[in-house]
């Protein structure tokens, strides 16, 4: 296995299409386990730990943010963003243990695009827009597009994750992510992130995201209508958990039979809608 | 690299060049070619917690970070902790409290804490232990008496006398 550190993400390009089957490395905390358990023996590594300028949090006048694709869970966990983009930095809280946050990365965990971890349906919620650049050039595709199937991305074998982009979150806005794990540290039983607009109480818009609940982060355009233009009080959110329950395609592993996690689901929904709910009163 | 190759960093404040084979972790090289055994290989895919050590000052799994990926690094292990104020507080807090058992688990967790108590600004209770060393895993499931310890510890070391120099 040839192991390549590029400093530039030209040069990281070019080595990933010049090497068949290559894959890029960054923190390297669930590639390496893989490596370890003999899941995966790709003949080279793009390592992006040297390209310059990855690992930055850019926060923009008006409230967006640009993070490079190799920035660490435990800088996003401590980045304290306002509004919505709250709800990312309680995911990354949660991602593991410390000594993995601490060099795992956040676009890492959404190229790996496993159904249980905590960062894909938090970016799903935000609506976080990403950049991929391959040798033909740049493009933009949004959070909710980038994960295709279990542990598969829109990324096209030669396109790496560069960026992630976050609009100024919109007055009012709030968000927050509920994990329900068996044990601390564990991955998701079920997983959900939320962000509300609220205006007087009254909700504007929303995004409820399920992890752990089917191929990929589960949103659905009927739930987040259905607390549209509610005070999201316990009739809509219940309406919201229903449809969500009603188009969830769990696995079942030694988490929780696909049964009991569907079960769970609208009350899972109800707290992180609570919680979210809980820090617009606390603000006003 | 293809073949085995040097991989220059610096391990408790020695620089060295070691020799790391492909696909090689950091914790290869430290049991291996430094001979470090005080990093423990348990689970060697990042959920126990037996192989903790300090990267650039920071908790890390050495079993999964690639070897020739440490070049440059800072690493410091268990070994390396010998002289630590926190660590020598701890140990002591630890072998009063009888929180080693088979000992297996007890490098890694003793390196969890001593970045604890550096980066704390308080000194952690209970709660914060547990939450803290949530990903080292004691088999013999000592728990009680490790988080009793490191309570005391954390009590002694945090906010009150200096450890090492923030990084």
């Amino acid at each position: 296995m040839q192991l390549f550190h590029p400093t530039t993400i030209d040069e990281a390009v070019t080595l990933l299409a010049a090497h068949e089957e290559a894959r890029c490395i960054a923190g390297g905390q669930t590639l390496v386990a893989m490596l370890n358990l003999g899941l995966l023996d790709p003949p080279a590594l793009v390592s992006l730990r040297k390209v310059e300028g990855l690992d930055r949090l850019v926060r923009h006048a008006g409230g967006g943010v640009t993070m490079g694709a190799a920035v660490t869970q435990a800088a996003l966990a401590a980045a304290g963003l306002p509004g919505a983009l709250a709800v990312l930095c309680e995911a990354a809280q949660q991602v593991a243990h410390p000594a993995i946050r601490n060099f795992g990365t956040v676009g890492g965990a959404l190229c790996h695009a496993d159904p249980a971890a905590d960062l894909p349906p938090a970016f799903v919620a935000a609506d976080a827009r990403l950049t991929a650049v391959g040798p033909t050039g740049e493009r933009s595709l949004s959070a909710g597009d980038f994960f295709v199937d279990y542990l598969t991305t829109a990324l096209a074998e030669d396109e790496i994750l560069t960026a992630i982009h976050l609009l100024p979150p919109p007055t009012g806005s709030v968000g927050a992510y509920y994990k329900f794990a068996r044990v601390d540290g564990d991955y998701a039983t079920v997983s959900v992130a939320a962000t509300l607009t609220l205006e007087g109480g009254v909700c504007r818009a929303a995004r409820i995201v399920l992890g752990s609940c089917a191929a990929g982060p589960l949103r659905l355009d009927a739930a987040d209508e259905a607390l549209a233009d509610t005070r999201p009080d316990g009739k809509a959110v219940a309406r919201a958990g229903a449809l969500l329950q009603e188009a969830a395609e769990p696995l079942a592993d030694m988490r929780g039979s696909a049964e009991y996690r569907r079960r769970i689901i609208p009350g899972l929904v109800a707290r992180a809608v609570e919680a979210a709910m809980a820090k617009s009163e606390a603000r006003s | 690299m293809t073949a085995a190759a040097g991989v220059g960093l610096t391990v408790n404040g020695d620089p060295l060049t070691l020799v790391a084979g492909p696909g090689a972790t950091l914790l290869d090289l430290l049991r291996g070619a430094a001979q470090l055994t005080g990093s423990k290989r348990g689970c060697n895919s990042g959920v126990c917690g037996a192989c903790t050590v300090l990267v650039d000052g920071r908790a890390a799994r050495a079993c999964l970070m690639l070897a020739a990926d440490c070049a440059g690094r800072d690493v410091v292990t268990v070994e390396g902790l010998d002289g630590d104020p926190n660590a020598a507080v701890l140990g002591e807090e630890m072998a009063k409290s009888g929180a080693v058992q088979c000992g297996y688990c007890t490098p890694g967790i003793v390196v969890a804490l001593t970045d604890l108590f550096r980066s704390a600004v308080e000194p952690p209770d209970a709660e914060a232990v547990r939450h803290w060393l949530g990903g080292n895993i004691c088999r013999c499931t000592g728990y009680v008496s490790i988080v009793e310890a490191a309570v005391r510890a954390g009590g002694r070391c945090v906010g009150s006398e200096p450890g090492l120099p923030a990084q």
